[in-house]
């Protein structure tokens, strides 16, 4: 009977809400969190990727150096009036796990408005292997998450945020060099 | 001179090439088309224009601007080296699109779901909302097909061919660039910013 207790809550445990669990960043399970589909929705991947690599190698030769070692950059922005019930708990569920998982914070930040950011890296050697950011932005009415795959140069993490529009990846970088990290 | 004869034998061939220069009408935008009107009823679509070319109109126009010894004739023969086949459609739309209950098109959906294609950009915002969908064999992509609703109009493009190629040449060209997914402010655009402000303050 014990025995059968004790793998019954096992197995509640597994079932429990996701947030619960320890998971790598999921973009389908973002979607989840949503009842609308999204507002932006960007899936820049393989041959895709090298295009754009091609296309800045003249003006910018070592962004395209890195966008080539890239496996993915993917975006969602999402309507707040979409959101379901708790998902301010849920994100930062999601930055919890992924601080569990060996993810590196760059930004943490609660907004005057109430927003919240998120700005992770998941380190390798001297370079990142992956950067995830998560914003809330009460004032816009939106919630924007960025996954981007591969091998990124922190040097040019700035510039991918100014090429693809993620305001928050500009903003992270400049608060890490006033802070001087 | 037995000019009627003449003229009887080449009329055909006259309204052939027309028909393969001008290109037909594309079955599949139309039917797009139809297919956003009836889900969207707060705006209006007009007929406008949809066109098709495939590898003959193609290979007519190329032969066309193959003889045109300037860049962009240059530029244009490679490009359409390139292309297998073109569908467009171009519709006045009226009223104001409700960017809430927009979702992609069930035909682009269906080609998501059931055929590869593969989303690259969604938007949908202040009353407009686009979709671009492409499609990759291997490391080229074959297809690319782009539905924007705009303020008011509807476009739509289908490109078959080689477009990683047609993209290239586009660049090689050093006339464009691959746009951004937000318009860079340039230096003249801040100081005209800068000058507003200082005379409003």
């Amino acid at each position: 009977m014990t025995r059968i207790a004790l793998l019954a809550l096992a197995l509640a445990g597994l079932l429990a809400a996701p947030g619960a669990r320890a998971q790598t960043f999921d973009l389908a399970g973002i979607q989840q969190l949503f009842s609308g589909e999204p507002k932006v929705e960007v899936n820049l991947r393989g041959s895709l990727l090298r295009l754009v690599a091609e296309a800045s190698r003249r003006e910018e030769p070592e962004f395209a150096s890195m966008v080539e070692n890239l496996q993915g950059i993917f975006v969602r922005q999402f309507a707040l009036q979409d959101a379901r019930a708790g998902l301010a708990d849920r994100v930062r569920g999601f930055a919890r796990s992924m601080e569990g998982d060996g993810w590196e914070t760059l930004v943490r930040a609660r907004e005057d408005d109430g927003g919240d950011v998120y700005v992770y890296l998941r380190p390798q050697g001297d370079l990142i292997n992956g950067l995830v950011v998560m914003a809330l932005d009460p004032a816009e009415g939106e919630a924007t998450f960025v996954q981007i795959v591969g091998r990124i140069d922190p040097a040019q993490i700035g510039r991918l945020g100014s090429r693809f529009g993620v305001d928050e990846l500009e903003d992270a970088v400049g608060e890490r060099d006033r802070d001087g990290g | 001179m037995r000019t009627l004869p003449l003229l009887r034998f080449a009329l055909p061939f006259g309204v052939l090439a027309a028909l393969l220069i001008a290109g037909c009408a594309s079955l599949e935008v139309d039917r797009l088309r139809y297919e956003i009107a009836r889900e969207h009823p707060e705006v209006k679509i007009g007929e406008g224009l949809s066109m098709s070319f495939g590898r003959v109109s193609l290979g007519f126009a190329r032969w066309i601007v193959g003889a045109s010894e300037d860049d962009e004739g240059v530029l244009a023969g490679l490009v359409l080296g390139e292309v297998r086949r073109v569908r467009v459609g171009v519709f006045p739309l009226e009223g104001t699109l409700d960017t809430d209950r927009v979702t992609m098109p069930r035909r682009l959906r269906r080609l998501v779901e059931r055929d590869g294609w593969v989303p690259l950009v969604t938007f949908r915002e202040e009353g407009e909302a686009g979709w671009v969908i492409y499609r990759e064999q291997g490391d080229t992509i074959t297809d690319l097909f782009t539905v924007v609703m705009g303020e008011d109009q509807l476009v739509m493009a289908r490109v078959s061919g080689d477009v990683g190629a047609i993209v290239q040449h586009v660049l090689q060209d050093g006339e464009h660039g691959l746009p951004s997914f937000r318009a860079r402010v340039t230096t003249d655009d801040a100081a005209v910013e800068e000058a507003a402000v200082e005379l409003t303050d």
